[in-house]
């Protein structure tokens, strides 16, 4: 590339032709510099995660057996093969109660314990500090240690129930016991997570509204019920669209503690979809649950999404 | 009003906060320890002798501090190889996110282009797919390219999977700066890669640190991939290792605990000296601020 001095040199017609193609370079430049950009970061997205999915819906088409060459095409044979399992709809069904009975407990912990935390006293730092490492915990490090402590021979639980002189039960192999297991393990990492994003919100109220009703004489419950949850609207719709999408992805808790048992008593989704795959080996199967998993996030997640965004344009209105 | 009832008034008002101060650490005492009482309990293991492992009465404190878990897991399990390959390919893909993620974040957040919606929707839809959904045929297209087992497709895979929430963090770091500076420089006669290294770069470094942190502990932390994509001493992650403590004929618990101790220093580390990030980082697009 020519430079200041050679520029000089050169003399001002070649100078003016330099700018009109250093322009044109420029404008090319701007024109599809995001998509330069960009092009790395979707590339390796597109191949690794967009690419597959498309491929598992091909697959969820084919009766693709990993053992066996011939894939034949069965149309919507998977889907209808899914949907009509007795499983299945044991496996869903347990796992809509499961996410509704977790997002119950975390939100009204982590709600709670946000309002404590929004308290302005000494020590405040630390109690949050520590509130954020369940949550970073890895789940299989958590699933081991609720495993552990629900040990039927040697757990915390049991020692503590024979302690008090309860009779010990067996957590992980009874039924209900095995699902009340799995929850705590669950809310356990999400109780944190929703905490974090409470704060935050609770952080970022305005003032003025609660100055003026403590002036008018409204009751701290009332303050909670008729101003912090409306203005937290937005941040409480954002934080069960996420725990309603991670808790239709529980894997790692559940292969840990439980193996989906006793018998189908704890197996959710993501497990459910694992299993038909890398144990039965039926990919075909599997691919079809995985988009019916996707497809069903999706659509518990458009009433959030219409309703804020009805409650974005009523505010927009009272503005 | 006299002063002497805004004296009283200030009075009450002060031993009520008194008793209120109280209540706010009693309550959150009791949850914090109830919330940490897992943690507490692995740690309180993996430094116990055998006897006290397989003891159904409650002993809280050890008796005896045993370091032979910490030994076992070097000696008799694989816990060096799988601490290893972890950092190996957590150390790749923070090199790719960090390479790849801002100039797509800033592409995202100060430019206007065609297919930018398309683009940012899928961005928050690869949030939401199960991974289970997607690590399927990552299985089949790795085996077809016989990269089963290899740093190569952990890292790819990871840094694909930590992508999306790392130009969706990077890209609020970046609106957050005035567009006058990068504006300026751009008339200058800066290129767009050059405005990112020289000028967007140094100025985001929270947003950098926050994002490689979180994409460290959700490669160090994650068990799907390399439990589908390797299935060898090689590269097996230490999420994978912690399953082979599970024996034939039950848990190995004191060397499992002493392992899981290992793997949860990093989160600590993290949580101590990057608290304010990490927090920022979690919270970014949920809340405005």
């Amino acid at each position: 590339m020519a430079g200041p001095a050679e520029n000089r040199i050169i003399g001002i017609e070649s100078r003016r032709e330099h700018i009109t193609l250093r322009s044109r370079l420029d404008a090319w430049q701007a024109r599809y510099a995001p998509y330069w950009l960009l092009l790395p970061a979707l590339g390796i997205i597109g191949a690794v995660l967009l690419y597959p999915l498309v491929h598992a819906l091909y697959i969820s088409f084919l009766d693709y057996k990993l053992a066996r060459s011939a894939r034949p095409f069965v149309g919507l044979g998977n889907y209808i093969e899914a949907v009509t399992s007795a499983s299945f709809g044991t496996v869903l069904a347990q796992n809509i109660i499961f996410a509704v009975v977790c997002i119950l407990v975390e939100f009204t912990v982590a709600m709670s314990t946000a309002l404590l935390l929004n308290r302005q006293f000494r020590g405040r730092a630390i109690y949050r500090v520590f509130f954020l490492l369940p949550m970073l915990t890895a789940p299989v490090l958590a699933g081991f240690n609720w495993r552990w402590i629900f040990n039927d021979r040697f757990g915390l639980m049991n020692q503590i129930f024979i302690g008090v002189g309860l009779a010990p039960q067996a957590w992980l192999v009874e039924p209900n016991l095995a699902r009340l297991s799995i929850v705590i393990a669950t809310v356990w990492q999400g109780i944190p997570f929703v905490m974090i994003l409470m704060l935050a919100g609770l952080q970022a109220l305005p003032q003025p509204p609660f100055e003026a009703a403590i002036v008018d004489g409204a009751t701290a419950w009332q303050r909670l019920r008729l101003l912090t949850l409306p203005l937290m609207r937005p941040v409480i719709a954002v934080a069960l669209a996420l725990r309603i999408i991670d808790l239709f992805r529980v894997f790692d808790v559940i292969y840990i503690m439980t193996l989906g048992g006793p018998g189908h008593a704890t197996e959710l989704l993501p497990f459910y979809i694992y299993r038909a795959a890398f144990s039965q080996s039926q990919f075909g199967l599997a691919s079809a649950l995985s988009w019916i998993t996707v497809f069903i996030t999706i659509v518990m997640l458009i009433p959030l999404f219409l309703n804020e965004r009805s409650g974005a344009e009523s505010e927009k209105l009272n503005a | 009003m006299t002063s002497q009832t805004q004296a009283s008034r200030g009075f009450r008002f002060s031993g009520r906060r008194l008793a209120e101060d109280t209540a706010t650490y009693v309550v959150l005492s009791v949850v914090l320890l109830i919330m940490m009482t897992p943690i507490l309990w692995l740690i309180l293991t993996s430094i116990r002798p055998l006897v006290e492992i397989a003891s159904t009465r409650l002993i809280l404190i050890p008796r005896r501090l045993v370091l032979d878990n910490y030994l076992a897991v070097f000696r008799d399990y694989e816990m060096a190889a799988y601490l290893q390959n972890t950092l190996i390919v957590c150390g790749g893909v923070i090199a790719t996110n960090m390479v790849i993620g801002p100039p797509a974040a800033y592409a995202m957040s100060r430019y206007s282009f065609r297919g930018e919606k398309a683009v940012l929707f899928g961005l928050v839809f690869m949030r939401m797919i199960p991974l289970v959904a997607v690590i399927l045929p990552l299985f089949i297209i790795f085996s077809t390219l016989r990269l089963l087992n290899s740093y190569a497709a952990l890292i790819i895979a990871h840094t694909a999977f930590k992508l999306p929430v790392t130009i969706w963090l990077l890209r609020a770091f970046i609106a957050d700066l005035p567009r006058e500076l990068d504006d300026s420089a751009r008339v200058d006669g800066a290129s767009p890669l050059g405005v990112i290294v020289r000028i967007v770069i140094p100025l985001i470094k929270p947003g950098l640190a926050a994002t490689a942190v979180l994409a460290f502990l959700a490669t160090w932390n994650d068990l799907l991939v390399t439990l589908v994509l390797s299935n060898t001493i090689k590269t097996e992650m230490v999420a994978l290792g912690l399953t082979k403590f599970v024996l034939e004929y039950g848990v190995a618990w004191g060397p499992l605990t002493a392992a899981g101790v290992l793997m949860f220093i990093p989160t600590v580390v993290f949580v101590f000296i990057a608290e304010r990030y990490l927090v920022r980082g979690l919270t970014m697009g949920a809340v405005k601020e």
